[in-house]
C-alpha cells in the first residue's frame, strides 16, 4: 500500500514514521525520500507551450507569403483550429484581419469583403502604413494597427514582428469596418450594463458569487476582453482558482462584489455578462468552450448559435430557435433553450468534448451511432476479458450483463488479486492498451468502498472530504514497447506510470466530495465538478508539467457514473488511453471507449451493492511497488 | 493533517514575523526544501500537508512551489509526496516582492 492517512493499526509509530519515509517513486523504492540529489529525468525549460510558441513562429517567418504566415500563426503551425485565434482577436485586430486578409469569424467564417478580397492587398502596391503581426505568448495573434505603437511595446512577444504593408484603400476599409464593429460593441457593452442594472445590486452579487464558484470548480480558463487576459491558469492569475482563492483582491470578479456596477470597466461587464450567459447554456463547463477566445457578447452569441445548429441536427423533440436578436436577453433566453434541449438529447446521442491543448480549449460535439470500427474494438476486447475473467459476451453490453448475473466473485479472490473488481479493473486496462493501441490505458477509483459506504450511512461528509489521495488508486498500463518513448528505460517508464497513477489518484480526490451535500467542510474543500462527458484531446503535452514529462499528447477520457448506495457518484470512475506521438485518438475509439469505461463503472457498482450487503472490498494493488514490479522487475511486463 | 506533529516544534507566530521581515528564521540549521516543476504532479499533497506554523507551500499558476523563507526543511512535505520530487535546497534564492505581496494576505487571515 502506499502511505496511509490513517495510521496503519498493524504497524508501530516507529514503523509507520519509518515506511513514510521511504520514497514511493518506483525507481527509488527503498530509499529515504528527499535523499536524491537531483530530479532524474530533467525537461528542457522550454518543453511543452513555449517550445510550441517557438515552433510557430519560426514556421510563420520561414512563410513564404504573408498571408500563409497568417494561417500559420492563427493555427499554431497546425495544431489547434484556426477559428480559435480568430475568435482571440480584439475588435481592432479583427477588422484589421478581415481588411488586410479576408478572416473573420462572423457568419461561420464566410463574412468576406464584398469585393472578394482575400489577400493582403498592400503587396505590390505602395504602403502607406506599415504595420506588424506577431504571437503573444499566450498564443494570440497580435496586429499593429494604426492607433497603436510598435507591439513589442505592448506585449510579450514570442519572436519579433512581421512587416505588413497597408495600402491607403487598406487604411479607408479598415476606417470603415471599425467604426462598424466599434458601433456594435459599444451597443452590445451598453446594452450588457442595462441587463446588469436590471439584475439589481443582489442579482449582479449572486451573478458574481456564480460565477466565481465557476471559476473555482471546473479546469482553468484563459478568457479574452478587448486586450485584457482573464484567466486562473498560467501567466499572472487574474481569477479565482487554486492560486488565488475566493475573495483574492487580485480575482476579477472578487474585486467587482463591493464596487458599484456603473464603475465597472467594459472588459468587466462584457466578461461577467459573457460568462452567465455560457453557464446558463450548459452549466460551469461550458465556459471552456471560449478558451483562448474574446468573451464579449458577440462572440457567446455566435458560440450559442452553433451549439443550436448543433442540438438541432439531432433528431426528434422541439427544434430550439435562433435567438430573435443580438440582445442579452435573447441570447440569454437561447442559453436557457439549449439548456433544455442538451438535456433531452443526452439520452438518445453520446456529446463528447473534443479539445485543443495548446489553448485548451473544447468543442461539445455529438457522436456518430457506433461503426464497424467500434464494434471491431469492442469484439477484440471482449475475446480477450472473456479469456481471464469469469465472464462471457461478445458485446460489452453482454459482459457486463454477464457479471450482473453473477456478481459474487467480485468480492472474492480472483487470480493474482484480492478481489474479483481488482482483477476485472486490471485485465480491462491491460486489454483496453492492446485493443486500443495506446501507449498507456488507465482506470482509477476508490481503494476502500467499504469505508466509503460505512462513511455514507453514518452521512460523515467531512469524514469524506479528509480523505487524501492514497484512498484512491489508478492502475496503469504500459505497452512494453511504450518505454521508446522514455529513453528505453523500463525504469523510467515505471516511474512515469506511478507519475500518471498518482495524478489520478489526485483526480479522484478533486471529484469525490463534488458529489456530496454541500456540507461546510465541503464547500472549502477544493473540488472540481465531476465529469460526465468523455473527451478527445489532442496536443494535450503543452502546459502540465505532469503531461509534459508523461508525453500526454493525445487521449482519449470516459469518466462513469458509478451508484453506491442508491446515490451516483459521477466521475467516480473512468477509463483513459494515451499515445504519446502517432496519430491521435477518433470518435469511434471513443465511443468504444466508453463502452469499456461504462463496464468497470457497471462492475464497481454491483461491487458497491455487494459491499453494501455485508462483503468486504478493499484494492490494494496499484501502488508504486506494483508498478515497478509489473512494469520494470523480473518477469514484469508484457501483461 | 496525521503527520504534522511530527513535525519540529516552532511558534506558529512566527509565520507571520517572517512574512513581515521576509526573512528565514536563522535558527533554522536545515536548508529549505524545493520542488522539482519538471517531476511535480500538482497533486497540492504537499501543500495540504505543510504543517500550518510553516505554511511554506503556495499553488503559484502552473507551478506549486515552496517559499524558501518559510520553509524550515522540516520532512512532512516529503513524506507525502507520492513521486518523490522534493529536494533540498542549499541553494535557495529570495523570493521575488510579486509572490510575497501575494504571501502577505495569508498573513492577514
Amino acid at each position: 500500500m502506499t502511505l496511509p492517512t490513517e495510521r496503519d493499526s498493524a504497524l508501530s509509530r516507529k514503523a509507520t514514521l519509518a515506511k513514510a519515509r521511504l520514497s514511493r517513486r518506483p525507481s527509488r523504492l527503498g530509499q529515504q525520500a528527499g535523499a536524491a540529489a537531483k530530479p532524474d529525468y530533467p525537461v528542457a525549460q522550454d518543453a511543452g507551450f513555449p517550445w510550441l510558441l517557438k515552433l510557430t513562429w519560426q514556421a510563420a517567418i520561414a512563410a513564404h507569403d504573408l498571408p500563409v504566415a497568417v494561417d500559420v500563426l492563427l493555427s499554431m503551425a497546425g495544431h489547434v483550429p484556426a477559428e480559435i485565434g480568430l475568435r482571440a482577436l480584439p475588435v481592432a485586430d479583427e477588422c484589421a484581419m478581415r481588411v488586410l486578409f479576408g478572416k473573420s469569424w462572423r457568419n461561420g467564417g464566410n463574412d468576406r469583403r464584398a469585393d472578394g478580397q482575400t489577400s493582403c492587398s498592400a503587396i505590390g502596391a505602395k504602403a502607406t502604413f506599415l504595420g506588424e503581426l506577431g504571437l503573444n505568448t499566450s498564443g494570440r495573434v497580435v496586429i499593429r494597427v494604426p492607433s497603436k505603437g510598435p507591439l513589442a511595446a505592448e506585449h510579450d512577444l514570442v519572436g519579433g514582428v512581421l512587416r505588413v504593408p497597408w495600402s491607403a484603400d487598406n487604411l479607408s476599409d479598415y476606417q470603415v469596418e471599425l467604426a462598424r464593429v466599434s458601433a456594435r460593441s459599444r451597443a452590445s457593452v451598453a446594452d450588457g450594463r442595462e441587463w446588469l442594472a436590471e439584475a439589481g445590486p443582489g442579482g449582479q452579487a449572486d451573478i458574481l458569487e456564480n460565477l466565481k464558484e465557476a471559476a473555482r470548480r471546473t479546469a482553468p480558463f484563459v478568457l479574452y476582453s478587448g486586450d485584457r487576459q482573464y484567466t486562473n491558469f498560467r501567466d499572472r492569475n487574474t481569477l479565482t482558482g487554486k492560486t488565488l482563492w475566493p475573495g483574492h483582491p487580485d480575482c476579477a470578479l472578487s474585486s467587482l462584489a463591493t464596487v458599484p456596477a456603473g464603475l465597472w470597466s467594459d472588459s468587466d461587464v462584457q466578461m461577467v455578462v459573457g460568462l452567465t450567459l455560457l453557464v446558463r447554456s450548459a452549466g460551469f463547463a461550458r465556459i471552456e468552450e471560449a478558451n483562448g477566445t474574446q468573451i464579449t457578447i458577440d462572440h457567446v452569441a455566435d458560440l450559442l448559435e452553433r451549439t443550436r445548429r448543433l442540438y438541432n441536427d439531432v433528431p426528434g423533440g422541439e427544434p430550439v430557435p435562433p435567438a430573435a436578436c443580438g440582445r442579452v436577453a435573447a441570447v440569454s433566453d437561447l442559453a436557457e433553450a439549449l439548456a433544455k434541449r442538451r438535456r433531452e438529447i443526452t439520452a438518445p446521442v453520446q456529446l463528447y468534448r473534443e479539445i485543443h491543448g495548446a489553448l485548451m480549449h473544447k468543442i461539445e460535439r455529438v457522436s456518430a451511432p457506433p461503426s464497424d470500427q467500434a464494434r471491431r474494438i469492442e469484439a477484440e476486447f471482449c475475446a480477450r476479458a472473456g479469456e481471464r475473467l469469469p465472464v462471457s459476451g461478445r458485446t460489452l453490453a453482454e459482459l457486463s450483463a454477464s457479471v450482473e448475473s453473477s456478481p459474487g466473485w467480485l468480492a472474492e479472490p480472483h487470480g493474482e488479486f484480492g478481489t474479483g473488481l481488482e482483477s476485472l479493473v486490471f485485465e480491462t486496462v491491460s486489454a483496453a492498451t492492446t485493443a486500443f493501441d495506446a501507449d498507456f490505458a488507465m482506470s482509477r477509483g476508490m481503494r476502500s468502498l467499504t469505508a466509503l459506504i460505512t462513511a455514507l450511512r453514518e452521512q460523515d461528509w467531512p469524514k469524506i472530504a479528509t480523505w487524501d489521495i492514497p484512498h484512491f488508486f489508478c492502475c496503469v498500463v504500459p505497452q512494453p514497447q511504450a518505454s521508446r518513448h522514455f529513453g528505453g528505460s523500463p525504469a523510467h517508464l515505471a516511474d512515469t506510470a506511478w507519475s500518471i497513477s498518482s495524478r489520478m489518484q489526485y483526480n479522484s480526490w478533486h471529484f469525490l466530495v463534488g458529489n456530496l451535500p454541500k456540507a461546510p467542510q465541503v464547500a472549502a474543500r477544493d473540488y472540481f465538478v465531476p465529469p460526465t462527458l468523455p473527451d478527445i484531446a489532442y496536443y494535450s503535452d503543452q502546459h502540465h508539467h505532469g503531461h509534459i514529462a508523461a508525453m500526454v499528447r493525445f487521449t482519449v477520457r470516459s469518466p462513469q457514473s458509478v451508484e453506491v448506495l442508491g446515490r451516483p457518484f459521477n466521475g467516480f470512475v473512468d477509463l483513459r488511453l494515451l499515445r504519446c506521438d502517432g496519430l491521435p485518438f477518433g470518435e469511434q475509439e471513443m465511443l468504444a471507449a466508453h463502452s469499456v469505461s461504462g463496464f468497470i463503472g457497471k462492475a464497481t457498482s454491483l461491487a458497491a451493492a455487494l459491499v453494501a450487503d455485508g462483503a468486504e472490498i478493499e484494492i490494494t494493488k496499484f501502488d508504486s511497488q506494483w508498478h515497478w514490479a509489473k512494469i520494470a522487475g523480473q518477469g514484469g511486463a508484457p501483461w | 493533517m496525521p503527520w504534522a506533529k511530527d513535525a519540529p516544534s516552532v511558534a506558529s507566530t512566527g509565520r507571520a514575523e517572517r512574512i513581515e521581515q521576509r526573512s528565514r528564521n536563522e535558527n533554522w540549521k536545515k536548508p529549505p526544501r524545493r520542488i522539482d516543476a519538471s517531476e511535480c504532479i500538482t497533486c497540492d499533497t504537499c501543500l495540504r500537508n505543510c504543517p500550518p506554523e510553516f505554511g511554506a507551500i503556495f499553488d503559484n499558476g502552473l507551478d506549486v512551489v515552496i517559499i524558501p523563507e518559510l520553509c524550515s526543511g522540516c520532512p512532512v512535505c516529503v513524506m507525502v509526496c507520492p513521486v518523490d520530487c522534493i529536494y533540498v535546497d542549499e541553494q535557495w534564492v529570495p523570493t521575488e516582492p510579486q509572490m510575497w505581496d501575494h504571501i502577505d494576505l495569508t498573513s492577514q487571515c
